[in-house]
């Protein structure tokens, strides 16, 4: 059951420098994917080539078997993927629950409060809120969004050990328990162990290690 | 969430930017609002300045070059005392104004009074004039005005209000044998309407008025709304109140009727001075006038000598408006700009869940109406507070910069036939321009303003929107 598939996909910069050289891989509903690798890798670049953000140089990048280009990547952001960001990237003027609306596609509330969010939180300010709080907030937009696949970048790097391990959880949880494709960048060890499968970046080429 | 929402959203919670803006768009919309209510205003003073003003030409035997001037000698003499011969001769046109000529002009659209006048001096023994300043001869002294008219509603001392009917009728085309004259001058002579007063017709082997008697019916009293300022020189015939107006048929009876059986002038106002050369254009074209004997002389002088500081005001105005509004759309562009550069973490978040640019565009666009409908809307206020002021200001700087600009009330007032001054009615502008904002200058805010926030939001928004999602997500961290 292959969600998203990588064809021979490879990126370069303007420059002409390779980052990405003819990778390719399956998705699937359902399971955690860590990215790892050494920073300038191409990690986030793949993320960004996963979510419509830009385009490869060469090859495709099929979801439910169609190229993404298809439909227009517009299309691809705003129905099949969501982006949780180390940032967090939440709207400054807007509460959570608003936040959420912006693409909400499920009741906001719930979903914030299933994050461990108080009704209270929910209606104030998202800058008043710590980060933890706001992390849960963008992986509540992504959930509210009910797009079967989340790129998470780095999303437990701004976080305390306590807090990234329950944002952790709740991504696993979103995986299993929700049937997403959840694909995360990362350099924390903790998080990768807690994927279901690891694809590394060396060189501009992609290992896929399967956990049991 | 659409974009409106999300709009609403953003002036609710940024309130420092929504009040910065709000108090730039109302200053902007103020001077445009001012500069539209100053632009109309002066439009309308330009269009009462024309109606009240009206326009002039006349219209008389061209003596210089007509076929029809005949000049006939009546006598040669030996002046005494330089030994010189002097000539008397009688000069005059075969081709006059008939009342048909009146007719036909005063057909004309845009034609609004036709006065024609057969002058001359005459005795009638009824009358008991009023004495003069200036001693005359003792031939002229019992002598008084009198103006064989068509229609004395149609003469220029009736239509400028120099001279009122207070009572009677006005002599009309088809009137035979009727007189009008002062109220003043039929109390002092005891006479009243319907009495007859008398006169005889001229004889030239008298060279006077001696003839057959002519009896005239008085029908009409008039009373002068001017007043003889103190030590005004004026002869007893040119006195106003001295005056008499008979029909032209009865004019020309007493004249004699061998020279004169019509007008050799007319005088014609027509409603608007703009009208000028159509209407001179579509008189000359009018067959029943042989226009061998005659010319025009077109007097547009005083309207646009009136006119000259309210056009200048357009120009000042129109210029004044095209720079405002250019220079407000650049600050805004530029204002949008920095915010719209501010805001590209927002806008990243944006494009990555999806919301497509056009949508974000018109985020932006409705903040900026939603803060600009407000500011449009109390700019009618202010605008009215400033407008007034602002507009009688650039009149006064119009008047002083306009050419010509002596005093236009006196040359407005200088409008005269023969020796009778004409009251002429304050001019529009002598007060100002009454300027007021309404709701049709408003609408024009709004158009104007929806453009120019249009203009400013789209040129904020090409830098960032050129970029893609990638390239602002980079940018973010």
């Amino acid at each position: 059951m292959s969600t998203l598939e990588l064809r021979n996909v490879s990126y370069s910069y303007e420059k002409g420098k390779t980052v990405l050289s003819d990778i390719s891989a399956e998705l699937e509903n359902g399971k955690m994917y860590a990215i790892l690798g050494p920073s300038g890798s191409g990690k986030t670049t793949l993320l960004s080539l996963l979510g419509g953000l830009d385009m490869p140089t060469s090859g495709s990048i099929l979801f439910d078997g169609a190229n993404i280009t298809s439909k227009g990547l517009e299309h691809h952001r705003r129905h099949n993927i969501s982006l949780i960001f180390q940032s967090y990237n939440l709207i400054d003027y807007m509460t959570p629950v608003e936040n959420v609306r912006l693409t909400a596609k499920l009741e906001a509330v719930p979903i914030l409060e299933r994050l461990g969010l108080t009704k209270d939180e929910t209606l104030r300010n998202v800058l008043k809120l710590s980060g933890g709080q706001q992390q849960r907030v963008a992986i509540a937009r992504a959930l509210a969004s009910d797009a079967p696949i989340i790129l998470a970048d780095e999303p437990t790097g701004n976080l305390d050990p306590d807090t990234a391990e329950e944002i952790t959880a709740v991504l696993k949880e979103s995986a299993h328990t929700f049937g997403k494709c959840v694909v995360v960048v990362t350099h924390s060890g903790e998080l990768a162990k807690q994927a279901d499968n690891v694809l590394e970046i060396k060189r501009g080429k992609l290992k896929v290690k399967e956990r049991g | 969430m659409n974009c409106i929402k999300r709009a609403f959203l953003y002036v609710t919670r940024k309130r420092g930017k929504s009040i910065l803006l709000f108090a730039i768009l109302l200053i902007m919309a103020t001077f445009v609002l001012t500069g539209l209510s100053v632009r109309q205003a002066s439009e309308l003073a330009q269009l009462e300045l024309r109606q009240s003003l009206g326009g002039k030409f006349d219209i008389y035997v061209d003596w210089t070059n007509s076929p029809y001037v005949v000049k006939e000698i009546l006598t040669d003499e030996v002046d005494e005392e330089t030994g010189k011969t002097v000539t008397s001769f009688l000069q005059y046109s075969t081709v006059q104004f008939t009342p048909e000529n009146v007719t036909a002009i005063k057909s004309v659209p845009g034609v609004k009074y036709c006065s024609a006048r057969l002058s001359d001096l005459i005795p009638f023994e009824e009358l008991s004039l009023f004495p003069g300043t200036v001693p005359i001869s003792e031939k002229y002294q019992h002598r008084t005005k009198l103006f064989g008219v068509c229609s004395t509603q149609d003469d220029q001392l009736f239509t400028t209000g120099t001279l009122t009917l207070t009572e009677g009728r006005h002599i009309d085309f088809n009137d035979s044998g009727c007189a009008i004259i002062s109220r003043d001058l039929a109390e002092k002579s005891e006479l009243k309407i319907g009495d007859y007063i008398t006169t005889h017709v001229y004889s030239i082997e008298d060279d006077g008025y001696t003839g057959k008697e002519v009896r005239v019916k008085i029908i009409g009293l008039f009373e002068a709304n001017i007043t003889e300022q103190f030590g005004e020189t004026v002869t007893a015939y040119d006195k106003i109140q001295n005056r008499v107006f008979v029909d032209l048929q009865t004019a020309v009876e007493i004249d004699g009727g061998q020279i004169n059986y019509g007008f050799s002038a007319m005088n014609i106002t027509i409603d608007d001075p703009q009208n000028m050369e159509r209407i001179v254009s579509d008189v000359k074209a009018l067959p029943s006038i042989d226009w061998k004997a005659f010319t025009v002389e077109v007097d547009n002088e005083v309207y646009e000598n009136a006119a000259a500081p309210l056009s200048t005001l357009n120009e000042l105005v129109f210029v004044l408006l095209v720079v405002i509004i250019a220079v407000s759309a650049i600050i805004l562009a530029l204002i949008l700009t920095l915010w719209t550069k501010s805001r590209i973490h927002e806008i990243g978040v944006f494009l990555s869940v999806g919301i497509k640019k056009s949508a974000i565009i018109g985020q932006y666009l409705a903040e900026v109406m939603m803060i600009a409908i407000l500011a449009f809307g109390l700019s009618y206020f202010s605008s009215n507070a400033v407008a007034g002021q602002i507009g009688n200001h650039l009149l006064e700087q119009s008047m002083q910069t306009s050419k010509g600009d002596d005093d236009i009330t006196a040359a407005a007032v200088g409008v005269d036939v023969g020796a009778d001054t004409l009251i002429q009615k304050p001019l529009p502008t002598e007060n100002g321009i009454q300027v007021t904002v309404n709701l049709e200058n408003l609408l024009h805010l709004y158009l104007i303003g929806t453009a120019v926030i249009i203009a400013a939001v789209s040129v904020s928004s090409v830098t960032v929107m050129r970029l893609k999602p990638r390239e602002i997500l980079s940018k973010m961290s």
